[in-house]
């Protein structure tokens, strides 16, 4: 009797999340696969279509814009997030109250939602000073939400601003878990900043940098709220993300949205493989 | 040092202007719209006009009870999920570990329609129910608190039992007031997560009255009137502004939870 009861507590205490795990993530998983297999119409009901969906998906020119769109902003925030942010890190890696307050400034967009974001964002390139700050540094008349290359840089640093925080974060961790000997001894040794950098930190840190590197493509390839504030997609289709087509097919043609979503899940896969693989290979080489 | 500063500095820039445009009035806006500070006379017209044009208070309460709930739910499940996990011995632990790691994986994307399916298969389409119940999964926080719990020292248990304390009463007289700082980190992430959620939101509802502040706020960007702007930049303030400032108090347990999200201690 005492053995079974030893049993089935451990039991008791997981079956609350296990219930909410299974019912609102591995199922409607399984789910999603299983509904992209099927065309769905309120006139015909469901009909089994194979990969159809799929093809549909994949031959649609909006679709394959939206993936490049989101490869273009993936690269751009990852590439620049990651050096920008361990780039921080390393600087503001010192005591004092200055450096705190001022590391505080760079970190606390991260809390807010956004939409917050997005609303700011839009406002300071329609009607704040946004426009006319531009175009004193480019020294012309610019309008940005009306060019395609502009409003996709423009997504791009209200991401940046947003989320760097993040990055920094955890390469200060990082930064801080470096023993100070470490430097003190290449100090000795009459080694410089550039130098202790890129023999010591660099090298100590890359664990860390493949994580950031991963968790910023995952989270990039999933953009949907700063388009759909900022710019609505536009101008001509060219910052709109294949999350924001997921959404526009949502309740009109549910096979064809599971299609799109699946086919989005595995590119985010294939890309945090082949970085994992690359990098980490990388680093045995050196 | 100058470096340091002029980054600080930079950050807060974008910020200047949605809080001098929201204290100031329409008319003196549009003479000088690029002002950085309110240089021209302070008004709080903005904050007692834009309660009348959109339901600000419906939306701030809905946010509240909304991430309340999902905060308070997902904290007791994760707590009592992860206590098992680290704390007793019994076959399937490392099993279920792993299989509850897998959804630290699992991106919303995947889930969005078929969830969407789900709730609208039951009637909850257009309910609190609705934008509730799917946020009340959250691996990471089971991932975060087992981490915790296994750092507490296993002699406050032992104690105890000797004392003759039934393993409930251990979970939650013993280990959960030792586990404070762990599960106010995984709160603080719940409440911000559900707070943020724009997404889920907009596709479980279409009725603006069930907004959160969140998804209110991109409603108000579709006002598209000249005269709006200091509206508008007002709602970002309200919107914004209050979260921004918990950030200085609650900084540190963000950072412990990125920082164990990241694989450090």
């Amino acid at each position: 009797m005492k053995n079974i009861k030893k049993n089935i507590t451990p039991w008791l205490f997981l079956s609350p999340f296990l219930v909410v795990y299974i019912l609102f993530m591995i199922f409607p998983l399984v789910r999603g696969i299983q509904l992209s297999l099927y065309h769905k119409s309120y006139f015909s009901g469901s009909k089994f279509v194979g990969f159809g969906n799929y093809q549909a998906v994949l031959s649609d020119p909006n679709f394959i814009q939206d993936i490049f769109n989101v490869l273009y902003f993936t690269v751009a925030t990852v590439i620049i997030g990651t050096s920008l942010s361990l780039f921080v890190a390393v600087i503001f890696n010192r005591k004092g109250i200055t450096t705190y307050i001022m590391r505080s400034f760079i970190v606390a967009p991260l809390v807010l939602s956004v939409s917050v974001v997005g609303v700011l964002w839009q406002l300071l390139f329609t009607s704040g000073p946004g426009n006319s700050f531009l175009g004193i540094i480019l020294g012309k008349n610019t309008q940005v939400l009306t060019s395609p290359f502009l409003s996709m840089w423009l997504i791009i640093i209200a991401t940046l601003w947003w989320t760097l925080g993040t990055n920094v974060i955890i390469f200060s961790a990082g930064l801080q878990s470096i023993p100070s000997e470490y430097y003190e001894a290449a100090k000795l040794d009459g080694a410089s900043s550039v130098k202790i950098f890129f023999s010591i930190i660099l090298p100590l840190l890359s664990p860390l940098i493949v994580v950031v590197i991963i968790l910023q493509t995952i989270a990039s390839f999933q953009l949907f709220g700063q388009p759909y504030i900022i710019t609505a997609g536009g101008p001509f289709n060219t910052t709109a993300t294949p999350l924001m087509y997921i959404y526009g097919y949502l309740a009109t043609n549910t096979g064809f949205a599971s299609a799109a979503s699946v086919i989005l899940f595995f590119m985010m896969l294939a890309v945090s493989f082949v970085e994992l693989f690359t990098i980490s290979r990388k680093e045995t080489v050196n | 040092m100058l470096l340091i500063v002029f980054l600080g500095i930079l950050w807060i820039i974008p910020l200047l202007w949605p809080i001098s445009t929201s204290l100031r009035s329409v008319d003196l806006f549009f003479k000088d719209p690029n002002l950085l500070l309110p240089l021209d006379g302070v008004t709080g017209s903005n904050y007692k006009d834009i309660v009348s044009i959109v339901p600000l208070g419906r939306w701030y309460l809905n946010s509240f009870i909304i991430s309340f709930v999902v905060t308070i739910v997902v904290t007791i499940i994760d707590f009592l999920a992860a206590y098992p996990l680290a704390r007793m011995k019994f076959f399937g632990n490392k099993i279920v570990y792993f299989f509850i790691i897998i959804g630290l994986m699992i991106p919303f994307t995947v889930l969005l329609v078929p969830l969407y399916d789900f709730i609208n298969k039951l009637g909850f389409v257009n309910t609190y129910g609705g934008v509730i119940l799917p946020q009340f999964v959250f691996p990471f926080g089971v991932f975060l608190l087992r981490n915790y719990l296994l750092s507490i020292p296993k002699e406050l248990e032992e104690s105890a039992m000797i004392d003759g304390a039934g393993t409930f009463r251990i979970a939650f007289s013993i280990i959960f007031p030792n586990s404070i700082p762990g599960i106010a980190t995984v709160a603080i992430f719940t409440f911000l997560g559900s707070w943020n959620n724009l997404l889920w939101v907009i596709v479980a509802t279409q009725n603006p009255i069930l907004y959160t502040i969140t998804a209110g706020l991109t409603s108000i960007t579709s006002v598209n009137v000249p005269s709006y702007v200091t509206i508008r930049a007002t709602a970002c303030i309200i919107g914004g502004l209050p979260l921004y400032m918990l950030f200085f108090v609650i900084q540190k347990y963000i950072v412990r939870g990125l920082s164990l999200q990241s694989g450090l201690k």
